[in-house]
């Protein structure tokens, strides 16, 4: 990871968006051509975005407004008028569980990616001087600690939000999806375990990464696939199942 | 007497089998077998030499396959199983195609009833094959059944939840993804980002071309061979990775699998650093590399073949890793 990275990954957010101008957009398209890491945290930005699109307008639950209103009231003295509640969406948590996974991927990918830069730096003062390194290392290590718990958080949040609609989901593919979130937990388990004994083990971290940005993969194909069958329920097409369907 | 006793011997070892026979067949089959009917269409619409066409199915297969002229003939047959010829019949009747057409952009879409509405007696599935200039841009998804689009050259996403993806001879790829089953690629030349994804099923990418290829399964093998590539990310999480082709300067390709083989069989004459891990399988380095270091295991491997202009990274956790001499 460079500087550029550095600069590249703070408009991301905006790229993704549509809201550079031509000259940035495109020195970050540039950039995120070359650069493997800004292309695989613009991938999952896109990702996650593209599956809030897809959740279309999800109003927040009434008291969230309430709560904000209240902070706010409580941070400034003059008169706040509450919204009108609105009706409450019916995926409201789908909206909440993305954003805080949106949130905590985001987090686990800039630590990941500083980790990487100190491992770097690590391993170039320990050639250049030989000093003892037992601080950075242990830094290292907790980095490592914190990506793990962001990603595990989002994990969470995405594992609530796919259990509380796995009934939606046709059988098999529900079948198909934990099996693979099985396969991916297994995967993990002896990721962790490999870690436990070979805390160096560059193969063991990152396939422990990689199967953990695998099960949120796989999570938010779940949530799609389980609003997709509800956006699709007022046609009743998406039932191949359970009554008009396809028959192998 | 002894007739009458052979008679009535056969007859009851008749009934027996047949009794037995009956009991073996599945219910579905016998379901199946209650009522069956198609209903055959076909369309024709004028959609240019570099319209857009998109299909949305539900359930039964779509094929888009180039032709010449500015139509598209969408032909699709819908077909109905239940128990009653009644219930079958109105099976086809609910169950609509609508083609609407508007300057250059077609779209085809399945439309179900709401089963709230009606009885989950009948089912229905609609197959898709649909002929259109090969400049068409395409958007082609079922949620189950296969999707297959062969020498289309405009740009093209292609997805299923339940079957396989085929792309025979396509130009431009967007995408191509399914949940349970298949996808290959084949034949595929021009492409700038190739995204190949499956969550359960194999990822076959043959004779490809793509300055950026991507292919990833969860439980499958990923197999690319021909391929020429600038930046190639494979990934399976149980299943063996393999790329055969070229490597470009200053190329990168990522070959990762958690309990997966991983084999590197380079060809062409550029050369590649290779760095290469497992931790619990072995490592074959290739016959032609320089090999700068070998920690323990041997589960850590670093070279160089050749000029060393291409970079290599391999990881396995508990799979093996082998790579081919050019």
């Amino acid at each position: 990871m460079t500087s550029d990275c550095t600069n590249v990954q703070r408009q991301l957010s905006d790229f993704a968006d549509g809201l550079l101008d031509s000259g940035a957009h495109a020195a970050v398209l540039t950039h995120v051509r070359e650069c493997a890491d800004c292309s695989g945290v613009l991938t999952d930005l896109e990702r996650l975005l593209a599956t809030a699109r897809q959740l279309g307008p999800i109003d927040p639950p009434d008291h969230v407004w309430l709560s904000v209103a209240g902070q706010l009231r409580a941070q400034s003295s003059a008169p706040l008028a509450v919204p009108a509640p609105r009706a409450r969406g019916p995926v409201w948590w789908q909206w909440a569980a993305l954003t805080a996974a949106l949130l905590a991927i985001t987090v686990a990918l800039y630590v990941i990616s500083r980790t990487r830069t100190t491992s770097t730096e690590t391993a170039a003062n320990a050639n250049a001087t030989a000093a003892p390194v037992t601080g950075s290392i242990a830094a290292v290590n907790d980095e490592l600690t914190l990506a793990m718990q962001h990603y595990e958080r989002a994990v969470a949040e995405l594992e609530a939000a796919a259990r509380a609609g796995d009934a939606t989901l046709d059988p098999s593919v529900a079948t198909t999806m934990r099996t693979s979130l099985t396969s991916i937990d297994q995967a993990i388990a002896e990721s962790r375990a490999a870690l436990l004994t070979n805390p160096d083990s560059e193969p063991a971290r990152d396939s422990l990464f990689e199967a953990l940005r695998r099960k949120i993969s796989v999570l938010q194909t779940t949530v799609n696939l389980i609003n997709d069958r509800r956006q699709g329920d007022p046609a009743g097409a998406s039932r191949p199942a359970s009554g008009v369907g396809r028959q192998s | 007497m002894n007739l009458r006793r052979d008679r009535s011997f056969v007859t009851g070892a008749a009934f027996a089998l047949a009794v037995l026979a009956l009991a073996t067949v599945p219910l579905e089959a016998r379901a199946a077998a209650e009522q069956d009917q198609t209903d055959r269409q076909t369309r024709v619409v004028s959609i240019g030499a570099s319209g857009s066409l998109e299909i949305k199915n539900v359930s039964g297969d779509v094929t888009v396959t180039a032709g010449s002229g500015t139509d598209a003939r969408i032909e699709f047959t819908k077909r109905a199983r239940g128990k009653t010829a009644a219930d079958v019949r109105r099976g086809l009747d609910e169950v609509t195609v609508d083609i609407e057409q508007q300057s250059g952009r077609v779209t085809v879409e399945t439309h179900y009833p709401n089963r709230d509405r009606g009885r989950n007696d009948v089912n229905v599935d609609i197959t898709f094959v649909i002929t259109a200039p090969a400049g068409t841009r395409v958007t082609a998804s079922t949620v189950s059944g296969n999707v297959r689009v062969e020498n289309i050259k405009g740009n093209l996403s292609a997805s299923t939840v339940s079957g396989d993806v085929a792309l025979v001879g396509v130009g431009t790829v967007a995408d191509a993804k399914t949940v349970s089953g298949s996808v290959k690629a084949t034949d595929i030349a021009g492409n700038d980002s190739l995204s190949l994804t499956s969550v359960s099923g194999d990822i076959l990418i043959d004779r490809v071309s793509a300055r950026r290829l991507d292919g990833s399964t969860t439980s499958g093998n990923v197999t690319a061979m021909g391929i020429t590539s600038e930046r190639a990310s494979l990934h399976s999480l149980s299943g063996n990775v393999s790329y055969s082709g070229a490597l470009a300067r200053s190329g990168r390709y990522e070959l990762q699998s958690h309990s997966g083989d991983v084999t590197l069989n380079p060809s062409g004459t550029v050369g590649y650093e290779l760095q290469a891990s497992t931790f619990s399988g072995h490592i074959t380095p290739g016959a032609d590399m320089v090999v700068k270091s070998i920690s323990p295991g041997p589960s850590n491997v670093r070279a160089t073949v050749g000029d060393g202009s291409a970079t290599v990274a391999i990881t396995t956790f508990s799979g093996n890793v082998e790579i081919r001499k050019r």
